[in-house]
């Protein structure tokens, strides 16, 4: 019986991927195209394997202790050692659970690029700092301005004047004219 | 004024100034002066255009990292420019996919000569051998104001190897293919070694991937393989220290004055190796000289300085001529020579017509060129 | 022989510690130290600065600087790399393994202590494995070519079996993937272009830095924002912080053979043109864990993590100085712009170079060892205030970070798309956490995968035509014992344990 569990999806992007890169690499010379095959071909078969995995609980209680199938012997003595403090991923995966507000961080996430690729970098990104400590993280307006105007001073102090890296400039003040 | 001929006037200066000769010397100083003053408004006119980059902001691409050898050179050019033209020129490195990012981005810019740059004119022409789509020729997509540098190339092996002169390596290329180390398929490097054997009557194999000019040559220096060609200002290093050996130059004249070049031969002209090759293998020798000379026209097309296509007129004269200046002023040359950098300066036509000539040529070559890609493709 | 050296290392002491010279690398060193530490920014964006601004300087000027812009900027990024899991370059992603992990169990201090000490130490080892082959280091460079290139990648890549142990089909999926990203580009063999889409912004393929900074640092920071966690310590007072500096420091004394072993790994393979940065933190870190007979804290704050790959990477510097001196091949970045100062200044590497300004060349020694010591010493005494940063609040730290990450990402090649790559690398490094995949195969396979087929294309042609035969280089066969060693060691041991020979 299928059971849909969300990993799944990202195993079916991940196998979409390698598929896609598959058909191209079909397209290519021979000789171009032997170790991308080689890496490829055996990625999809294990990707298959892995999304039946996590779709069939019945096939991954039978068959998903080869997941931890102890390929070079190197677990075969292990001993188990209290780890001293939980680690991040381990409190993640038990706060995950009650806190499912990923999409809207990943618009957060994506806003950055988006905000320089229009503004530049110069203006996007102290503006983009304002924005997420006001409106994301509630902070006060005192300190996200400075943190804000911090950014900006040392962008343009460190990258622009010392380092003389050229900052992009922003597509929308070329659309505007300027 | 009136004139009265022959009315002599004693003057202290001279022993007799007729007044005509007088009128004469006068009227002749008053059109020199006049025609001085429209001299110098036909070289304000013609500098016109270029004076309205003064105090602006002008791009400088570069198509390889910092320290590379169009940076090293830009950044040479750089200040004596600035003192011809007036303006503030930022150099911008635009390394990525063998120059063409840089190459393109000149391209695509606005020609009001605030973008120049310099670009590989045998890289991109190499580039068309194979047939890549949106590749820039240097003579049609842009501008060209001049050249700063050729690039020569030699045949070279390592010190260990059996081979002591060219005729060592012909001798063993009549009983098996010639093993060269390159970086890339379709490069340059790759052409210059297709079309060179080809010329010799030699086959040869490629051993391509290797990550630089320097990676390459260790390999004929370990003895992997039995030739490189490469760029002899590149190479010089390791043949004055001993490792490398220089066989064939691939040029019509000695490429320097160098005592390592003593006795090495010399592919073109005449008297050449192709000549000689051509000769002794009953080939069309005309047709194999006329070849060598595609061959050294299209590797030593150089490094150009360009801006974008459809530069206007004027602009693009007092850019050219402002370029020529500098890369022919002593101080330049004296920079340059401190820091290694050996020169070739030709103005803009001159470039133009080499490049043009070049492109004419290579198209010959493509069918062998494209050949030879397709066998090791597979 | 040894007379010349002595002499010259002694006169290239006597001006890097001379006034005003010592002003030069102390300079150097101090700017270095504050630009790596920005994410992505590694010492040689401040290298090509400065070779942009020293066409006129006298080669000794260049020496003292770029000596010290080589060794001050390694370190500084493996604080990144522990405090925030952003690795500063490549190899300190090794680092951040069991950096980041000791950074959010509270503790930084010792894992940046232990960093400082393995940074000083291997280094100084590297340097002195340095200038003990000066007189033979063309030689050395020669014995390596595309086979042994070769070998050290697999060797390099065996450190994915070691690493994925929780789930080897992730891990194996997760390498395969990392595999195909570095095949974009050019095919080595052909020079055909593959998965480009007719995008010149892949011709090159994608930079080894923005993948980075996305698949650990934004996903990191996106983890840590979802979970709720308050701070990356998960503490909010410094007192909290447990460790110290001296533990940290103490701990590669007392795990003094694994750090020699390491040293030994990073020099060597620092040797290796173009493999050897990226492969050297990874191989040590991998040879530690196979090496270890306890490893389950491998990937959870274990010390050791920390100390192979610090070590493996300082070390490396001296040993890519080799290539780069004797042949004019640089190891990495910053090597290639101190061979492109060395070049316009007139000192062309080789033979010359070696023998008639062998002075100038203790010179760029001595003051890559001064850098590296200075850091390691300054980062020590500020390690309370930069263990603290662990204490900032998660919601002030993100925007923080993403926005490091996006300049890191644009100044690695000045081009928007590496931004948007990090970025969507985030999103993936996030889920890839989220579900339990393993990033470390990917990054290893991503880092390795293109070498691995440059020089596996090199070796069979090489091989077909005659040139060469792979089973005859003695330096192969070593590198083959030495992976197959690695692998047995573990049935050896339970080899031993069952026999009784050594306690379970």
């Amino acid at each position: 019986m299928i059971k849909f569990r969300e990993r799944a999806i990202f195993t079916l992007a991940l196998l979409a991927f390698v598929g896609f890169i598959s058909y191209f690499t079909a397209s290519l010379g021979p000789v171009a195209r032997l170790v991308p095959m080689a890496v490829a071909v055996p990625t999809l078969a294990l990707l298959i394997f892995q999304l039946a995995l996590d779709l069939l609980p019945g096939l991954e209680r039978r068959y998903g202790r080869f997941e931890k199938v102890d390929l070079l012997g190197v677990e075969s003595f292990r001993k188990r050692v209290p780890v001293p403090n939980l680690s991040a991923a381990e409190d993640m995966k038990e706060q995950s659970k009650q806190n499912p507000k990923e999409w809207g961080l990943f618009l957060w996430v994506l806003l950055a690029p988006g905000l320089m690729y229009l503004l530049g970098l110069l203006v996007a990104l102290p503006l983009y700092v304002l924005l997420y400590l006001r409106c994301r993280s509630r902070e006060s307006l005192a300190l996200s301005l400075s943190l804000a105007c911090g950014t900006g001073l040392t962008l343009y102090g460190i990258f622009a004047l010392t380092l003389r890296i050229r900052l992009f400039e922003g597509h929308l003040w070329l659309w505007l004219g300027f | 004024m009136s004139f009265e001929p022959n009315v002599q006037i004693e003057s202290p200066l001279s022993k007799t100034i007729t007044r005509r000769k007088l009128l004469n010397a006068l009227g002749a100083a008053t059109g020199a002066v006049i025609l001085q003053g429209c001299d110098r408004r036909q070289n304000a006119s013609s500098d016109a255009p270029c004076r309205q980059l003064a105090g602006k902001r002008m791009r400088w691409i570069v198509p390889n990292a910092v320290g590379g050898g169009f940076d090293a050179e830009s950044r040479l050019i750089k200040p004596f420019f600035e003192a011809k033209t007036g303006a503030q020129i930022v150099i911008e490195n635009m390394p990525g996919a063998g120059g063409l990012v840089g190459a393109k981005t000149i391209m695509a810019a606005v020609a009001d000569g605030l973008t120049l740059g310099m670009v590989s004119a045998p890289g991109l022409l190499a580039s068309a051998f194979t047939g890549e789509a949106d590749v820039p020729m240097p003579a049609t997509d842009f501008t060209i104001l001049g050249r700063v540098a050729r690039s020569w190339q030699v045949w070279a092996t390592g010190a260990r190897s059996p081979f002591h002169a060219i005729e060592d390596v012909l001798q063993a290329a009549e009983k098996r293919p010639l093993v060269f180390a390159i970086n890339e398929v379709g490069s340059a490097n790759f052409v210059a070694i297709t079309v060179s054997a080809f010329l010799l009557g030699a086959r040869v194999e490629m051993v391509a991937g290797y990550s630089g000019n320097r990676s390459a040559s260790l390999a004929a220096v370990r003895g992997e393989v039995d030739l490189v060609c490469f760029n002899f200002d590149t190479i010089l290093d390791m043949i004055v220290g001993g490792d490398l050996r220089p066989l064939l130059q691939l040029s019509a004249e000695r490429i320097s004055a160098h005592a390592c070049l003593e006795g090495v031969p010399l592919l073109c002209g005449e008297k050449g190796l192709a000549a000689r090759r051509a000769a002794m293998l009953g080939k069309a020798i005309q047709e194999a000289v006329a070849d060598a000379r595609g061959l050294t026209d299209l590797i030593g097309a150089g490094r150009l300085v360009v801006a974008p296509p459809r530069l206007e007129a004027q602009l693009f004269q007092c850019l050219a001529k402002y370029l020529h200046e500098t890369l022919t002023d002593p101080a330049f040359q004296a920079a340059a020579a401190r820091m290694n950098r050996s020169l070739d300066p030709a103005s803009a036509d001159v470039a133009r017509n080499e490049i043009l000539t070049a492109a004419e040529k290579v198209k010959k070559f493509t069918p062998l060129i494209r050949k030879s890609m397709q066998q090791v493709r597979g | 022989m040894l007379e010349p050296i002595i002499q010259a290392a002694w006169e290239g002491l006597r001006l890097v510690f001379s006034w005003p010279n010592i002003l030069y690398p102390v300079c150097a060193t101090l700017i270095t130290m504050v630009v790596a530490f920005l994410p992505g920014i590694s010492g040689v964006t401040i290298m090509a600065l400065a070779l942009s601004l020293t066409f006129s300087w006298d080669p000794l000027k260049i020496m003292l600087i770029f000596g010290a812009f080589v060794g001050g900027s390694t370190f500084m990024g493996s604080i990144t790399a522990i405090l925030f899991n952003i690795p500063g370059s490549g190899p300190s992603a090794a680092t951040m393994l069991d950096g980041y992990p000791m950074a959010q169990q509270g503790r930084a201090k010792t894992a940046i202590g232990c960093s400082a000490a393995s940074s000083a130490l291997g280094s100084t080892f590297g340097i002195l494995v340095l200038i003990l082959l000066i007189p033979m280091m063309r030689q050395a460079i020669l014995v390596f070519g595309p086979p042994e290139f070769l070998m050290l990648t697999v060797w390099g890549l065996t450190t994915i079996a070691v690493i994925t142990r929780d789930s080897v089909v992730k891990g194996l999926i997760a390498a395969g993937l990392g595999f195909l990203l570095s095949f974009i580009g050019h095919d080595p063999r052909t020079a055909e272009p593959r998965y480009t889409f007719d995008l010149l912004y892949l011709w090159d393929g994608l930079g080894l830095i923005p993948p980075l900074l996305g698949i650990f640092s934004i996903a990191e920071m996106i983890a840590l924002t979802v979970s709720g966690r308050r701070t990356i310590s998960g503490k909010t007072h410094a007192e909290d912080l447990t460790g110290s500096v001296w533990e940290g420091i103490l701990s590669v004394f007392r795990n003094f053979g694994l750090f020699l072993r390491s040293s030994m790994i990073g020099t060597l393979v620092g040797m290796i043109p173009g493999v050897g940065g990226k492969v050297a933190s990874f191989v040590a870190y991998g040879q530690a864990v196979q090496t270890s007979r306890d490893r389950e804290n491998f990937g959870r704050g274990d010390i050791r993590g920390v100390i192979a790959p610090e070590a493996a990477h300082d070390a490396k510097d001296g040993g890519s100085l080799l290539p780069t001196l004797a042949f004019g091949i640089p190891g990495n970045q910053s090597t290639a712009l101190l061979l492109a100062a060395l070049v316009l200044h007139g000192l062309p590497p080789g033979k010359e170079l070696m023998t008639s300004n062998l002075p100038l060349v203790f010179v760029l020694i001595w003051s890559l060892f001064l850098s590296n010591w200075m850091t390691s010493l300054l980062g020590v005494a500020v390690v309370n205030p930069l263990a603290r940063l662990t204490l900032i609040r998660t919601q002030l730290l993100a925007p923080l970070i993403f926005v490091l990450a996006a300049l890191g990402a644009f100044a690695y090649r000045e081009r928007m798309e590496d931004v948007l790559v990090a970025f969507l690398f985030g999103i993936v490094g996030y889920y890839m956490k989220k579900y339990g995949w393993p990033r470390i195969p990917f990054v290893i396979a991503f880092v390795l995968g293109n070498l691995f087929e440059t020089n596996l294309h090199i070796t069979m042609r090489l091989s077909h035509l005659g040139r060469l035969a792979f089973w005859t280089r003695p330096m192969v066969v070593a590198l083959v014992l030495l992976t197959g060693v690695n692998f047995a060691l573990p049935y050896l041991r339970a080899w031993r344990q069952s026999s009784g020979g050594l306690p379970k």
